[in-house]
């Protein structure tokens, strides 16, 4: 079962993607904030993350640079707001595989999730 | 075994350490545990190994080995923590193996003599001898206590 | 009747709990930034919550709260990138809408619609928001007008050249970020071609402005043009991509490849609309769990359970106990796996213990926070408190409150009130002049009263501290002569601090009220006793004529700090993250050595590097500093406290977590460079890292090396 990690400091965003994804057949695994993602990348490998932007303590962006420095592979979606259009970009330049935007539309999700790890 | 039971009972936790078998009053003991990953304390006294979490509480260990001056001895299956109340504190000691609970008349137990133990006899508060062996009997309170005075001694020996 | 649907009782539930934590920050935030208009620290944190509030409520399906809180957000962005100054008309504006989220709030907890409009609150937002877009003309573009431009260059940009492909991408309309889908649409392509022209061009594009398509031309030296439009296909939200023009290429393959493409995009069209009704039927099957749901919280939450601390320890202590089984079982199961691998009973034993195992950490974390409490809740009574008695005295005196975030164990935050009401009242009371004494004496004649909080090492610091009239210790010793406490020839002899200490003595203080004499009144021997009973000790500093500063120092046997769990070798380390500066990962030909010592350079500062390992002295150092001098980099914990800096090689960044710091107890006592211990969630202690006192050895030690 492919795994994905759910970044975001909101648990209830963390439930809602958690629930939609394991609906759709993923296993979850969770973390609040862009440094907790990184130990959770490095212990567990996850199959794809996805990383919301603003956060306390670690930031998405940051915490997506330090995972390509881990993994040059991994394959992040950040999870961004309407209006952090800038932001998306540099994460897409940092190697961000795709976004999706709050308030997200389910199959939105499922689409990007199911692009890059079908 | 009348008069043993008229006259004052002793319970005793009994412990191996090297060849002898030490006792302690059961009233001390609060719990007898499996060997288990110990926390070192940089630049504890020697005799402290370090500490354990023992059901939230951490516990300093003091290895009764080294107190006693005894040689230093592998782990083994049997190697146990026996945690014992010292005023408001825990603290737990490790020793080779907890053997059995003993119930003794408190007059067989005789005054320490030093050519019966092999540590230093102002560790024992006495001797209760026992048909199939000798049950040397700790002072615990002194035994722990030493822990201060071995600090003391090594501030002293510091500032020489 | 308020619905979301798609929502059960449990989602609401989280929603709830969290929008009142966030509520409580924007509070906390805006109350700040009226102190300090330009923290940006406090901006970030009203920012956060704002956004937070937003991403939430538009996913709960709250319109007028996500409406709202974008709103909000967008100013407060400007605020953030100092377009607009914090003005008390923003403020005000502010805290309105704070009101009319917390109104939206308790829509969603009672589920009835409150009739609340947001309408006029949004558009004064709006209004600060449009202002500054007007003044800088740098207004988002509209899409007509974005359309219109697209098509026009779209027209002018015949010159491709040879090789160059010219493509126009269409995006949804309801897309929600199309810059950035053009961003990755010129991405994707320029991995097969060099970008040559696009419309818009890369800094609009880059600045997040609103297009609805996108022009690109592309040096492409490919013979299939298909790559290229499955390229750009490929990125979410396309709605067309085509080919407008070949340079060299045969007029009939480009036609074809655009025919290709366009059929292409109405398959992804029926596929997305597909999607769409899909939706709308899970919507519709959550309808029944939300209208459940609604029913549920439609009664007024109780928000705080008031629980005896004794409770509170015996779940402390039962919980304790299932980590230790907690870790028992999960040895069973891992011998049970090597004698049986494979089998499915094993394997679904290893299933439930990993489980039990997450639950009992989250239990465990649970109980903690629950033992804690800021202190702010014992403080916030104490600003009315200071401003009746200082009336009824006639005097002026002006309360600063400082540290009111710090935690504290439960029993100790119960206990601790009054002692600080006396507190309090005697600064004013005995400390503070009234308005005219401090004029004769050149003083403000609004005197201050500070009463401040902190966590040092294993104790909270609590600090009364005025700028009254302080303690003149020999009318303290007459006094005390006086009541029979001390003889005369002992008062004579006693020094100034030890005559001041005597204020904490039984039975003077009752004395000192009837005369008055003293600066200090009423209760100060109870106040000992109450604060020693705590296991706690009290001092008092004081200047005659400049004031008096009593500090209660407690400890902390239970308080929670939030650490950075590091590891070297196989141990695992804590460092209290207030004193985390940054994380570094450091390559290992940066670490210089300095006079003997090792050192890192990070942005200009050349910071002490330090080997925990060694600093400890333990056993088997050399193993971690080889494990982690084996790799290329190490990760560096740079922590700071007021005296400096270090920087803490590290094998590995465990994690952050909180943590309830433990003594080490009286029969080990003190150690060098620990603060103390914590329990993990696995059942093993670690050490927690005592930063300051790491930094003042660093301090003494380079300082000393760099004399000799």
């Amino acid at each position: 079962m492919p795994t994905i990690l759910v970044v975001d400091d909101a648990a209830f965003m963390r439930m809602r993607v958690g629930k939609l994804l394991s609906q759709n057949g993923f296993q979850v695994l969770e973390a609040e904030n862009g440094l907790d993602a990184l130990n959770m990348y490095m212990q567990h490998k996850p199959d794809l993350v996805l990383m919301d932007i603003t956060m306390p303590v670690m930031d998405g962006i940051t915490a997506l640079k330090e995972i390509r420095q881990v993994d040059s592979q991994a394959k992040v979606v950040m999870v961004s707001a309407m209006g952090q259009q800038a932001m998306v970009i540099e994460s897409i330049k940092a190697g961000a595989k795709d976004f999706v935007v709050k308030p997200y539309e389910p199959d939105n999700v499922m689409v990007s999730v199911r692009k890059l790890i079908g | 075994m009348e008069q043993a039971i008229a006259g004052a009972e002793m319970q005793l936790v009994v412990f191996e350490l090297g060849d002898e078998s030490y006792g302690v009053d059961i009233s001390r003991v609060q719990d007898i545990n499996r060997m288990q990953e110990i926390t070192e304390i940089p630049h504890a006294p020697e005799s402290v190994v370090g500490v354990i979490n023992l059901r939230g509480r951490v516990i300093p260990v003091i290895d009764l080995r080294k107190r006693f001056g005894l040689s230093a001895a592998p782990n083994t299956k049997d190697t146990r923590i026996v945690v014992v109340h010292m005023e408001h504190n825990l603290i737990g000691m490790i020793v080779d193996a907890v053997s059995k609970v003993l119930r003794i008349p408190a007059d067989i137990v005789e005054p320490p003599s030093p050519v019966l133990a092999s540590i230093d006899s102002s560790y024992l508060r006495g001797i209760a001898k026992l048909d199939d062996n000798l049950v040397v009997l700790l002072d615990l309170d002194f035994v722990l206590s030493r822990h201060e005075h071995e600090a003391i001694n090594e501030v002293l020996a510091e500032e020489a | 009747m308020l619905q979301f649907p798609g929502m059960t009782d449990d989602d609401i539930k989280v929603f709830l709990v969290e929008a009142d934590e966030q509520l409580q920050f924007l509070e906390d935030g805006l109350l700040a930034l009226e102190q300090s208009s330009d923290d940006p620290e406090v901006i970030a944190q009203i920012f956060r919550a704002a956004h937070t509030l937003k991403g939430s409520s538009a996913t709960l399906g709250h319109d007028k709260m996500a409406r709202l809180t974008h709103s909000m957000e967008s100013a407060l962005d400007l605020v953030r990138k100092s377009r607009i100054e914090v003005t008390s008309t923003l403020m005000d504006l502010l805290f309105e809408c704070l009101d009319m989220l917390r109104i939206l709030n308790r829509e969603i907890s009672t589920a009835q619609d409150s009739g609340a409009d947001i309408t006029a609150l949004n558009e004064r937002l709006l209004d600060v928001i449009e202002g500054v877009d007007g003044q800088e003309g740098a207004g988002a573009s509209t899409h007509a007008s974005a359309r219109a431009s697209a098509d026009e260059s779209a027209c002018a940009g015949g010159l491709a050249g040879p090789g160059d492909v010219k493509i126009r991408v269409t995006f949804t309309k309801t897309c929600p970020m199309p810059s950035v889908r053009a961003y990755q649409v010129v991405d994707r392509l320029s991995a097969l071609g060099s970008i040559a022209f696009s419309h818009p061009g890369m800094d609009r594009i880059e600045a997040g402005d609103d297009i609805s398509d996108l022009v690109v031309v592309v040096e492409y030296d490919g013979d299939a043009l298909e790559p290229l439009i499955e390229a750009a296909r490929d990125v979410s939200d396309v709605e067309s991509a085509c080919v407008l023009q070949v340079g060299h290429v045969g007029s009939t393959r480009a036609t074809a490849a655009a025919a290709a493409a366009a059929a292409a995009a109405v398959a992804s069209a029926s596929v997305q609309g597909e999607a769409a009704a899909r939706s709308a039927a899970a919507a519709g099957a959550g309808g029944t769990a939300a209208r459940a749901a609604a029913t549920a919280v439609a009664a007024p939450r109780a928000t705080t359970v008031r629980v005896d601390v004794a409770r509170l320890d015996i779940l402390s202590n039962l919980v304790a106990e299932l980590v230790i089984d907690r870790t028992h079982l999960s040895q069973v199961e891992s011998r049970l796996a090597e004698k049986h691998g494979g089998d499915e009973v094993v394997s679904e034993l290893n299933r439930t213990s990993t489980h039990i195992g997450r639950l009992t950490t989250e239990l465990q974390e649970a109980i903690n926070k629950a033992r804690m409490f800021p202190i702010d809740n014992v403080f916030k009574r104490f600003p009315r408190m200071v401003r009746d008695v200082a009336q009824k005295q006639g005097k002026e005196v002006e309360l600063i409150i400082e540290g009111e975030d710090t935690e504290l164990d439960r029993s100790v935050s119960e206990e601790i009130g009054d002692p600080l009401i006396h507190l309090l009242r005697n600064a004013i009371g005995h400390g503070i002049e009234s308005p005219a004494e401090r004029a004769k004496a050149g003083k403000p004649t609004r005197g201050t009263v500070r009463l401040s909080a902190f966590h040092q090492e294993n104790y909270i610091v609590i600090q009364v501290a005025d700028d009254g009239r302080g303690i003149d210790p020999e009318a303290i010793k007459a006094s005390a002569v006086r009541k029979g406490i001390v003889t005369e020839d002992a008062a004579a002899r006693m020094s100034d601090k030890d005559a001041i200490g005597l204020v904490f003595a039984s039975g003077l203080s009752t004395a000192v009220k009837a005369d008055d004499v003293s600066g200090r009144g009423v209760g100060m021997d109870i106040v000992r006793k109450n604060i020693e009973k705590l296991n706690g000790n009290i001092s008092i500093d004081t200047v005659l004529g400049r004031g008096s500063t009593v500090t209660v120092k407690l400890p902390l046997t239970l308080a929670i700090i939030r650490a950075l769990l590091v590891s070297l070798g196989e141990r695992i380390y804590a460092v209290p993250l207030n004193s985390v500066r940054e994380i570094a990962r450091v390559e290992l030909s940066d670490i210089k050595t300095i006079g003997g010592h090792e050192a890192i350079r990070l942005r200009g500062d050349v910071i002490p590097l330090l080997r925990l390992g060694d600093i400890f002295d333990l056993r088997d150092a050399d193993d971690s500093e080889h494990a982690s001098r084996h790799g290329q980099r190490v990760f560096v914990v740079v922590a700071a406290c007021h005296e400096g800096q270090v920087g803490l090689a590290v094998d590995r960044l465990v994690g952050e977590m909180e943590i309830v710091i433990k003594s080490l107890g009286t029969f080990v006592g003190n150690v060098p460079g620990v603060s103390g211990v914590t329990i993990l969630g696995d059942g093993r202690v670690a050490l927690i890292v005592d930063v300051p006192s790491l930094v003042r050895r660093v301090v003494e030690e380079r300082n000393g090396a760099g004399e000799c």
